[in-house]
């Protein structure tokens, strides 16, 4: 396969909750591997999606190797199912009602009925063990590990044949070591399948391993008035120890409630989770500022998360910078990056036992529904 | 307890067919509902939900104007097609399927709703037309939802009684349904008859829930 031609320049205007922001993003390059790096609300994902088909732009042209898959001007807009891309999502959305072979084969047959628990296909069991999932094909995906999903999301992405794979995020929902390790195979198996890339990014290392050409994306995704300043928490009084400020990066609206995730300087981002209605009246979208409360009482400490899975939504790993023992408390504050930093409260005896000192290596834990979403005023 | 085997047998056709018609029609509503974008879309909604707040006797009046002898539609049934829907077992069913719609477009909305769009579009990507998409991702994961929203529409079918006393009368035999005959056979004082049909009544109810619980697929789509 020949250098992949990357051409993208879209515009899209976007509108929700009174508030409205602009999507505005071009880049072209030859590069096989490409990385588009930039901070979380840039539009990453947004693009991504546009290239992928699964968002309109109002205007522009996204074309592979001078093949135009949109193009306002001449009127071509193909349709996602047609672009052939292979996609891997942030989260990777593998189908939870599919075994790990069902949704591998997914993408084989069109038809209207998915495919039986006993598929047998010679690509599905080939993509199994290419990506050591063999083991594991009856397996639903929530009986899956972070690193096991990763890899069926992307055997179901490779069994399709896609002409170009992009990825979203894919080692943000993973922890560190196990990050390192499935770099080092996502690398090795584009070398084998010469298959061009893209990879959005906020992670510096994900450019050394991959990026033959990177795109920085700083501000792809621009709101109405001038970029704040101006800390949000100096408004406001509360108990709450933890007051990170950051930009929502995505809204998961339910039924009754949404769920809020915002990026903080530093790279990480906090989930939580609020009600439509405060979601509504705080104007909490993609883009905008918004700042996180969380109670230090609220906060696990964890040094060593290993093979332990924990529930909590909320793991911002970090060094711990201060250390305040008490008679009966210890105040422990862990510095996330970014210049942010989160103070929990654990009890004396557990402090000593997690041997939690200056510089060591640790990750607060805590769960969506203690956070508390607020926005500057 | 002749007439008792009879009248079960009506109320189960009566309310299956009522089931069905609204298994169709309430999916439909509800997916239109929870993914379309259309002006108007919450008044549709209030529309659609009205059945379940209106008196049984409204409604049964309201469809007395429309699928009546003189009614706008029936009246045009009787001159093209020589149909007539009044006191039959047909009209019978449009009465329980409308009292019944807003269980299964309720809940198929709110099923449909709880679907996370990224499987939709994890699947467009993956080449599936959105035929495809609907049939293999949105209606499994959201199936749970609205077989327990089909269930309380089969129940409250098979519960029907003011609308389908307004509009299919109670003739033993043909339209006279069980909850219509328990009220009969109150009113003529035939306390045995009514005693067996009450009994009848609780033991099908029992039973529709007990396979209800069979039915239900044992495992619960996870959300990763």
């Amino acid at each position: 396969m020949t250098a992949a031609k990357w051409e993208v320049s879209v515009y899209k205007s976007l509108a929700s909750g009174g508030h409205r922001f602009e999507l505005d993003v071009a880049f072209s390059s030859n590069a096989t591997r490409l990385v588009l790096f930039g901070p979380s609300g840039a539009g990453k994902s947004l693009t991504l999606k546009a290239m992928a088909g699964l968002l309109r732009p109002d205007r522009g042209r996204v074309a592979l190797a001078g093949d135009a898959l949109f193009d306002s001007q001449a009127g071509i807009d193909v349709p996602a199912r047609d672009r052939h891309l292979g996609y891997l999502f942030q989260e990777y959305a593998l189908f939870p009602h599919l075994t790990v072979r069902q949704n591998v084969a997914f993408g084989l047959d069109k038809g209207l009925r998915n495919p039986r628990r006993r598929v047998a296909s010679a690509p599905v069991e080939r993509w199994l063990e290419t990506l050591e999932l063999a083991a594991l094909g009856d397996r639903y995906p929530d009986e899956l590990s972070g690193g096991q999903r990763q890899r069926t999301a992307l055997a179901r992405t490779l069994a399709a044949e896609p002409r170009a794979l992009l990825l979203d995020e894919p080692f943000a929902a993973l922890d560190a070591p196990l990050r390192v390790k499935l770099r080092d195979e996502l690398r090795e198996l584009q070398a084998r399948l010469a298959l061009p890339m893209l990879l959005i990014t906020h992670d510096e290392a994900d450019i050394e391993a991959f990026a033959d050409e990177v795109v920085y994306l700083d501000a792809g995704l621009r709101c109405d008035g001038p970029p704040s300043t101006h800390r949000p928490e100096d408004d406001m009084k509360t108990s709450a120890r933890n007051q990170l400020s950051g930009t929502v990066s995505a809204v998961k609206t339910g039924a009754v409630n949404d769920e809020i995730e915002i990026a903080l300087p530093g790279g990480q981002r906090i989930v939580s989770v609020v009600t439509h209605e405060s979601a509504a009246s705080l104007g909490l979208v993609v883009g905008a500022a918004a700042f996180a409360l969380v109670k230090a009482s609220s906060v696990v400490v964890a040094t060593d998360l290993g093979t332990v899975r924990v529930s909590a939504r909320n793991q911002l790993s970090g060094t711990v910078s201060r250390i305040q023992p008490g008679t009966v408390n210890t105040e422990v504050v862990i510095d996330i990056g970014g210049g942010a930093s989160v103070a929990a409260i654990v009890t004396r005896e557990s402090a000593v036992s997690l041997g939690l000192a200056a510089g060591a290596l640790a990750t607060a834990l805590f769960k969506a529904s203690s956070v508390i979403v607020g926005v500057p005023r | 307890m002749e007439p008792a085997w009879v009248a079960l047998g009506l109320s189960l056709k009566v309310a299956l067919w009522a089931t069905a018609i609204d298994l169709l029609l309430g999916v439909a509503a509800g997916y239109a509902l929870a993914r379309g974008r259309f002006p108007g879309r919450e008044l549709v909604d209030s529309l659609l939900l009205l059945p379940m707040v209106l008196p049984p006797t409204v409604l049964g009046y309201y469809l007395l104007i429309v699928i009546g002898r003189r009614g706008w539609l029936g009246a045009w049934l009787e001159r093209s097609f020589g149909i007539n829907l009044i006191f039959t077992w047909q009209g019978a069913v449009i009465a329980a399927a409308i009292v019944a719609f807003p269980f299964v477009c309720k809940s198929a909305r709110a099923a449909f709703e709880n679907v996370d769009m990224q499987y939709e579009q994890a699947a467009r990507v993956l080449g599936l037309s959105s035929v495809a998409v609907f049939f293999r991702i949105t209606l499994p994961l959201a199936w749970r939802g609205i077989l327990a929203g089909v269930l309380l529409a089969f129940a409250r079918a098979l519960g029907e009684f003011g609308a389908t006393l307004m509009v299919a009368g109670s003739i033993p035999g043909k339209t006279q349904t069980l909850s219509i005959a328990v009220y009969e056979a109150v009113q003529a004082g035939q306390d045995d008859l009514a005693n067996g049909l009450v009994l009848l009544t609780s033991v099908t109810c029992v039973a529709v829930l007990l396979l209800a619980g069979r039915l239900a697929p044992s495992r619960i789509p996870g959300r990763s």
